[in-house]
């Protein structure tokens, strides 16, 4: 597993909860942001290039094959 | 913390669930709830109160409604102000949601936390016991969860979220729907470790079960002797990475899926031996005796999925419809999603060992005894499963139904029964008082009888009691 011991100290020292948040858990984040991060950023700047060459409207990109936040939206229970 | 406990303990009528969160707990004044906020919380409180944010969830229907309340005395010297949130009716717990409702209550709380990033605040747990279900959706209930995000810091409720949904959620999906139980030994939701080890290894191919459980659990290993330090760099996470987290985590959710199987008492109406004839009169007397008792709440025990707790909820009064089989309640619950109905709450529950209490002391979540007593208990067609096949004695039934409920309906099913010959074609009959005399003998002890009618074309009885004193 990558060591990114040096983002631990930070987290867990500045976040001050009721609740133990979990070093592991922070680390894990951390993990998370820099790819789902990445990928949602790289989805948003494609899309406004698409959108700058007139290309946007015709087909919807799409974050990746397996995580995507849009499919979810009609399974909320508000629906 | 501790001097919050001693200070808050000392005090009559507090909620034992609400002391672990120093920023506020609920208390009961009147037979009405309130809840205290402290003054450590003022600053968010009223933040969150001016954001708008309040307003947004509540109108989404995702955030129990409150209002300030300025003639009730506070209860410990911390207090800022005290709020009165609108009640729910019954509180019930994970460990008796159905799959879909477990799955509704997650979905719910990223909803919710969600909303409030976009708004600048966080959910700082994420509890499953923080949502009830409220007019027949699921309702975030601690209003005291909401603080000011401060940009750059990951979301604290996300270990605890993956254990209280997550890992539930996945088990009953990849493993076996009963592993929901799980979650009445772990209050604090499944350790993530146990999860990952339980869970299939085509679970590792999924990659929000990957990361969000599997790879949970090992840097929860990893760093679990990790010693917090002050030094360091500022490592930071954008709101945009906490927003793509938390689509993950519904994504993953909204993923998880339970094919619902074939089982036992999921086509229980259309096994039994009632014609339509003999159904729709029970049906018929089952709803008189409800109108002539006038009961504002009802517990179906035994409840199936549903169709005679509808004689109750179609008429306003608030109704839990309890049943063991989880195919059951999940169809009970899926109709009353279709349909809307806000009066109906299908739980599961198992009434030979039903939800004890449970937490600190036994004193943190509710056992099912403790939930009551309301005014109608109803048993139909539950008598000879639990004095049978459970070899309950018909005095202890009767007990046990008499600190439930003020009134109660109960179906007799004699031997001559063919449910009940079924019963005893395995095994040796050694219930000798189980028939209508020894019933009757039994439940008068705890209960004055005021109606007893056959339902035609059966053998069956109807009784409506009433509980003595």
């Amino acid at each position: 597993m990558i060591d990114i011991q040096f983002f631990t100290t930070t987290l867990s020292s500045s976040l001050l909860a009721y609740l133990d948040p979990g070093t592991g858990s922070m680390v894990l984040q951390v993990l998370l942001a820099s790819l789902l991060g990445g990928a949602m950023t790289i989805k948003l700047f494609w899309h406004k290039i698409k959108r700058a060459l007139g290309l946007a409207g015709r087909k919807t990109a799409e974050p990746d094959s397996t995580e995507n936040p849009s499919t979810s939206s009609n399974e909320t229970p508000e629906n | 913390m501790e001097q919050y406990l001693t200070q808050a303990h000392g005090q009559a009528g507090l909620i034992s669930g609400s002391f672990r969160d120093p920023s506020g707990f609920l208390f009961e004044e009147n037979g009405v709830l309130y809840r205290q906020v402290n003054q450590s919380f003022q600053k968010s409180f009223d933040a969150f109160c001016e954001s708008g944010l309040y307003e947004k969830l509540v109108k989404k229907g995702l955030l129990i409604p409150h209002k300030r309340v300025e003639n009730v005395s506070p209860r410990t010297a911390e207090a800022y102000c005290i709020i009165q949130p609108e009640r729910v009716n019954c509180i019930s717990y994970p460990y008796e949601w159905c799959f879909s409702q477990f799955k509704d209550a997650a979905l719910a709380t990223l909803e919710i936390q969600k909303t409030s990033l976009e708004c600048g605040f966080t959910l700082k747990d994420a509890s499953a016991y923080n949502i009830q279900f409220h007019n027949g959706r699921p309702v975030f209930i601690d209003t005291l969860s909401f603080e000011p995000h401060t940009p750059g810091q990951p979301w604290v409720g996300y270990k605890q979220f993956c254990q209280h949904f997550m890992a539930p959620l996945a088990l009953m999906s990849y493993r076996d729907i009963r592993l929901g139980l799980l979650c009445r030994d772990f209050i604090d939701g499944i350790p993530l470790d146990l999860a990952s080890t339980l869970l299939p290894r085509r679970t590792k191919f999924r990659f929000g079960l990957l990361m969000h459980i599997h790879m949970h659990a090992k840097t929860q290993i990893r760093y679990s002797d990790h010693t917090k330090s002050t030094a360091g760099n500022q490592a930071s996470i954008s709101t945009t990475a906490l927003q793509a987290i938390i689509a993950s985590l519904r994504n993953a959710v909204s993923k998880l899926k339970w094919k619902l199987p074939a089982t036992e008492w999921g086509e229980y109406y259309d096994m039994t031996n009632y014609d339509e004839s003999s159904f729709s009169e029970k049906q018929r007397i089952v709803s008189d005796m409800i109108q002539s008792a006038k009961p504002a709440s009802l517990w179906d025990m035994g409840a199936n999925t549903g169709e005679f707790s509808r004689l109750g909820s179609s008429k306003g009064i608030k109704t839990v419809a309890f049943d063991i089989d989880p195919v059951a309640v999940e169809k009970n619950y899926q109709f009353m999603k279709q349909t809307g109905e806000a009066d109906i709450l299908p739980l599961i529950m198992d009434l030979t060992n039903p939800s004890p209490a449970i937490g600190w002391a036994n004193d943190e979540r509710f056992s099912v005894i403790q939930r009551g007593p309301v005014d109608m208990v109803m048993a139909l067609a539950l008598i000879h499963h639990l004095a049978i096949s459970n070899n309950l004695p018909m005095e202890k039934i009767a007990a046990f139904f008499a600190k439930l409920g003020q009134s109660l309906i109960i179906e007799f099913v004699p031997k001559e029964d063919s449910q009940v010959k079924k019963l005893l074609a395995s095994r040796e009959d050694v219930f000798p008082n189980y028939n209508i005399e020894g019933f009757e003998k039994a439940f008068g002890h705890f209960f004055d009888i005021r109606q007893k009618t056959d339902i035609p074309e059966t053998r069956r009885t109807l009784f409506l009691m009433s509980r003595k004193g």
